[in-house]
């Protein structure tokens, strides 16, 4: 484990020395402080649409931080060579990923704390309230659906060459899970036959990241927490997920070429 | 011989100037007053935009439990087209919003019931991640204020598109009922510039003004608004009779207060014509005949 | 004397890419015995195998046929890494750490405790010359400055053995004749290293024994001076002759 903690933090190291996290930080606060600032009708208790802008920008910027950041981090290890020196020490092509899954995960949520930090300081000063439960339990639930999306960027960035094609497919994707995962169902049985069947088959198979997505309604208006056993199963839903990706990546990794 | 080349090009280069500048004056001012920056950037789409930030407002209004595209779908076509918020600012006071209300009511259990019964695991391991209860803002104990919060999206969607007339109208209902009439008036008169025809405008402006107990200004306004009603729709084929009953409903009640029955039973007779109750008109018209008050609100 | 690095009927094919081409074999049959101590000398044309080797060695290529051993311990596993020092024949660092950083990273791989973590760190920084400039992120650095950055993390674990990929190539003099100090010292300490080049100079000033390889074949093996004796030529025209390449001036 040791040597999975050395390589996931040097992961952080570099997304702290990156400029990415801290131009989306600065966007996310300008924006929100801009949409703060304009008057709607002279009423300066409204609220809920800057909760609302504040935290579509934070689950953005955590998809572009989390997806290009696992994305680039194998490719980037053999583009550079940093994988050689790397792999010629006493570590295995397990701990190497474990070690950069780690890495960008713990990266993410060390900035999902200053982004929701700053919805909950955003928040409170209109609605005079800091619903720390709430808080936490959609942080917790954007870290683990991040989780599933760096794994599966991580598998996805094994199987393609090029970091730009891994971010484009897992974003198309990931945007078509949080958009449509949750409906395919209903389209699957509107369809019918063939088609129909693999819509179900599809609905069944993919993370249904939309669930941890849609905890941002249950926060802008203030509906009360999701049940604290419901909540730790979307973990554990979660963590399957993340280790299945994760597994995936390992099996394409173990005997891929490196290309010297 | 430089210098002659010179001289030329900068002789040529203001022949030019003096030629294009005006045609490019006219229009760039053409160019201003048809479209904003907005419409400019973003041309027809805006309009789409718009859309979606009034259902938003209707989003809003229902504390995020709202239906998905794909559960609009399996709805009757008018409940899934007009949102819930625009229905209840729609008016609800004579037979016509009698039977509109009756298909809110129908619309509203739609919405209402749009989750139905859990299709699969999946589905109800989720419902525990969004907003699954049917609730509207106002019902809370913050009261009508709480209302406050579809308004921004409903001033973004006017932003976007200022020929959406339904915007303006919705965002006054909802202003008068915050009691911020003087918000609602300006709204509706930035509403007004931007649609100088709208009946409907006309008629919400004269409700704050009503509201605000200025009488003729209110009977000023319907009167405009039922000209400009007459000059838009009476010769359609499927006249919007249910805002003329508005108007004349609302016009017949003031003569009424005005002590001039005889004008409110001019408007009421022409009521009869539209409604679909004629019967329940003629009460009113022998109501006011008599004597009685006459109130919106009261149901025949 | 104890075998440290051992390769026994080595075969490494690989699968072209291109239609038709077939099988490649990089090695064949190759047989090798590194003693404890040595510094050897891995020679060869491009193309010969020898960084086909090193890379069986270091675990990144899987052999066809045949066996590796370092320290005893097949080189498909992990373990048989723990005390080896690998230096590319380029620099391949993160640029974003700083040589302090880069050497703290690698020696906890290696599970050094944290106060001997810290005086390793101490101890090759100054070793390779890079003490003051220790903080300083590694892409402000120079080429030469990188290099022996390089071979600082080759050095971390203190390793018995130390496998070098063309340590001087594109260094200046200056830096050339460092790491070949760098390189006797090692061996005065009984460190083995085992290293590929091109300059066959330096292989001659620091090398005891010497693998010529050519088209994946062991062509030559032994002491320098038995080579040198062997051929009566010097070690650079031995090893033109070794690898079959003729000149009018070699007839």
């Amino acid at each position: 484990m040791n040597t999975v903690w050395a390589i996931a933090f040097v992961v952080i190291l570099e997304l702290i020395r990156k400029k990415d996290f801290y131009v989306l930080f600065v966007l996310t606060a300008l924006i929100t402080l801009v949409m703060g600032t304009v008057n709607f009708f002279n009423d300066d208790n409204i609220v809920r649409y800057l909760k609302e802008i504040c935290l579509l920008l934070i689950w953005i910027s955590s998809l572009v931080i989390s997806i290009s950041t696992a994305a680039r981090q194998v490719p980037a290890e053999k583009e550079n060579r940093t994988i050689f020196p790397l792999l010629a020490k006493p570590v295995t092509r397990a701990q190497l990923l474990l070690g950069k899954f780690l890495g960008c995960w713990l990266a993410c949520g060390l900035a999902l704390v200053l982004f929701y930090v700053f919805f909950g300081a955003v928040a409170a000063s209109r609605e005079h309230a800091w619903p720390v439960a709430h808080y936490f339990q959609a942080l917790v639930l954007h870290w683990a659906a991040l989780a599933v999306i760096i794994a599966l960027t991580l598998a996805g960035s094994i199987v393609l060459a090029a970091p730009s094609s891994t971010v484009t497919i897992t974003f198309v994707v990931v945007a078509g899970i949080l958009y449509l995962g949750g409906h395919l169902d209903k389209v699957a049985l509107r369809t019918g036959g063939v088609a129909g069947v693999a819509l179900h088959v599809i609905y069944f198979v993919i993370p249904h990241l939309e669930l941890f997505a849609n905890v941002r309604d249950l926060i802008i208006h203030n509906w009360p927490l999701v049940p604290w056993l419901v909540w730790f199963g979307a973990l554990l839903y979660a963590a399957v997920y993340a280790a299945i990706f994760l597994l995936i990546a390992w099996l394409l990794f173990r005997r891929k070429a490196l290309n010297i | 011989m430089p210098w002659l080349r010179l001289t030329a090009l900068v002789v040529s280069a203001f022949t030019l100037a003096t030629v294009l500048e005006p045609a490019l004056r006219q229009w760039s001012r053409r160019k201003a007053q048809a479209q904003g920056v907005l419409a400019a950037l973003m041309g027809d789409s805006r309009r789409l935009f718009a859309n979606h930030l009034f259902v938003q407002s209707d989003v809003y209004l229902h504390g995020g439990y709202y239906p998905s595209i794909f559960d609009q779908s399996e709805r009757p076509p008018d409940a899934a087209t007009k949102p819930a918020a625009a229905r209840q600012a729609a008016p609800r006071d004579d037979d016509h919003k009698r039977k509109d209300g009756e298909h809110d009511e129908h619309s509203e259990a739609c919405d209402h019931d749009f989750l139905g019964r859990p299709r699969n695991w999946i589905d109800a391991f989720g419902r525990n991640f969004f907003p699954s209860q049917h609730t509207h803002l106002g019902e809370g104990k913050a009261g009508m204020a709480e209302a406050r919060e579809i308004l921004p999206w409903l001033k973004l969607s006017a932003e976007l598109d200022p020929q959406r007339v339904e915007t303006y109208v919705v965002a006054a209902y909802w202003l008068r009922q915050m009691n911020k009439e003087t918000e609602a008036l300006q709204f509706l008169r930035e509403g007004l510039r931007h649609n100088p025809d709208s009946y409907d405008i006309l008629f919400e402006l004269g409700l704050c003004y009503e509201n605000k107990n200025e009488s003729a200004l209110a009977r000023n306004l319907w009167e405009i608004s039922l000209r400009r009603w007459q000059e838009q729709q009476s010769r359609r084929e499927r006249p919007d009779h249910l805002m003329l009953a508005q108007l004349l409903t609302h016009l017949a009640r003031l003569e009424v207060r005005a002590h001039r029955p005889d004008v409110a039973v001019k408007y009421l007779e022409t009521l009869k014509t539209i409604s679909p109750h004629p019967e329940e008109i003629q009460k009113r018209i022998e109501e006011v005949k008599a004597g009685q008050p006459f109130e919106v609100e009261k149901k025949p | 004397m104890e075998a440290i690095l051992k390769i026994d009927n080595l075969r490494v094919e690989y699968r072209s890419r291109e239609m038709g081409q077939g099988i490649k074999v990089a090695l064949n049959g190759l047989n090798l015995s590194v003693s404890q101590g040595e510094v050897f000398g891995f020679l060869g044309p491009n193309g010969a195998g020898k960084t086909t080797t090193m890379n069986v060695l270091l675990g990144f290529v899987n052999a066809t046929r045949g066996r590796a051993c370092l320290f005893g311990t097949d080189v498909r596993k992990p373990i048989a890494r723990q005390r080896i020092g690998y230096l590319p024949e380029l620099t391949y660092y993160y640029k974003f750490l700083t040589a302090e950083e880069l050497l703290r990273f690698y020696a906890r791989i290696f599970r050094i405790p944290n106060p001997e973590r810290e005086s390793r760190i101490d101890a090759v920084l100054k070793l390779v010359e890079l003490a003051d400039a220790r903080t300083r992120q590694i892409k402000t650095y120079s080429k030469g400055m990188q290099q022996r950055a390089g071979l600082a993390q080759a050095l971390i674990n203190n390793p018995d053995l130390l496998i070098l990929d063309e340590p001087t190539s594109g260094l200046d003099p200056i830096g050339r004749m460092k790491v070949r100090e760098i390189i006797q010292r090692l061996r005065s300490e009984g460190k083995t290293v085992f290293f590929s080049s091109h300059e066959l100079g330096e292989v001659e000033t620091v090398c005891d024994r010497v693998a010529i390889l050519s088209q994946g074949e062991l062509k030559a093996e032994g002491r320098v001076s038995d080579i040198v004796k062997q051929h009566q030529c010097d070690l650079e025209q031995a090893f033109l002759r070794i690898i079959g390449y003729s000149t009018p001036s070699l007839q």
